[in-house]
């Protein structure tokens, strides 16, 4: 990963809130159909978590994304109206109770 | 008094001289045009074909509406035969900021469409957060947030007009598009992976040199 200097690494964290049972599969094909896609849009999975939802029957999924610097935040926001990226969030939306996206300034950096 | 924003191309190629007959609009005395702003697309701009490279923004303070003033006799002949208007619309200020600014400065027009079904309350947030970024981003020198009317295919293509100076090119490609207000907030309208983006994927990043900057009394009158 290059860091440019003065400039942060910038985080984006996705919550998804699924159904207990769709979390697994959902997971699973974040891995193998939108993972590669990302990657090769310039984002690195710096990890993904599941923890309790307020609904007692489902989970939020937390994944966090990182990118080098602003530069490479707009070249991967120039492929990101893509069939293919826009078909995953419509399907996740289909499935999903409640998903946000936020993208974040490291304020811990150099 | 009323501005329209036009993107035109001519037809052969020949662009300085368009921008000149276009210039020239400002000293007939029947088409009442108070300024008459042609310029140049620079390398760089991102937009739809036609209104990207080798093509002008032309900006005109005038008292007409869009369809007036593309009607004008002596508008429909600077154009007629010699070019296209690819997109043209009359701007509806919504807030503007004056910064004296040494000329020669660079002018970034960015035209885009909200959703239709977007609330009206997200609307306003998302004016509200274009409008500070002039107060986060200090290259943004003079700045205008417009939402505009069109007619014909023009009348859904856009909602609004965000128009800012710089003193250099490098206050737009750098620390425009660098400053952390930018990405980490303005740019989630515009992100089909943000769950509530209201904003359309098409837009027109347009930008030119301009020999004259704005003046205060030119954005009052907008």
């Amino acid at each position: 990963m290059t860091m440019e200097a003065g400039t942060p690494e910038i985080g984006i964290l996705d919550r998804v809130t699924l159904p207990r049972s769709e979390a697994d599969p959902w997971i699973e094909r974040l891995q193998h159909q939108y993972r590669p896609s990302a990657e090769a849009r310039g984002l690195t999975l710096a990890g993904m978590w599941q923890t309790r939802a307020d609904e007692s029957d489902a989970v939020e999924v937390v994944v966090l994304w990182t990118l080098p610097g602003p530069r490479e935040f707009f070249g991967m926001r120039a492929t990101s109206h893509t069939d293919a990226v826009t078909a995953w969030w419509r399907e996740t939306d289909a499935l999903a109770l409640s998903r946000e996206r936020r993208v974040m300034r490291r304020t811990d950096g150099p | 008094m009323t501005t329209v924003l036009a993107v035109v191309r001519p037809r052969d190629s020949d662009i300085d001289a368009l921008c000149a007959r276009l210039h020239a609009l400002r000293d007939d005395q029947l088409a009442l045009i108070v300024s008459s702003r042609a310029e140049v697309h620079l390398p760089g701009v991102v937009a739809a074909p036609g209104l990207g490279v080798g093509a002008i923004t032309w900006e005109c303070v005038t008292d007409r509406s869009v369809r007036g003033l593309l009607g004008h006799p002596a508008v429909f002949a600077a154009l007629h035969g010699k070019a296209e208007v690819e997109t043209a619309v009359t701007l509806l200020p919504i807030a503007t900021g004056y910064a004296e600014t040494a000329a020669p400065v660079v002018k970034r027009t960015l035209l885009l469409k909200v959703r239709p079904d977007a609330p009206p309350s997200e609307r306003e947030r998302f004016q509200a957060d274009l409008a500070a970024m002039p107060t986060h981003i200090p290259t943004i020198r003079s700045w205008r947030l417009s939402r505009v009317a069109g007619s014909g295919a023009d009348r859904e293509r856009w909602t609004h007009a965000w128009e800012q100076e710089y003193a250099t090119l490098d206050g737009l490609t750098g620390e425009y598009m660098i400053n952390p207000f930018h990405w980490t907030t303005v740019d989630a309208w515009f992100d089909a992976e943000v769950p509530d983006h209201i904003v359309e994927p098409e837009l027109a990043h347009l930008f030119t040199m301009r020999d004259a900057p704005w003046s205060r009394a030119e954005l009052a009158i907008s």
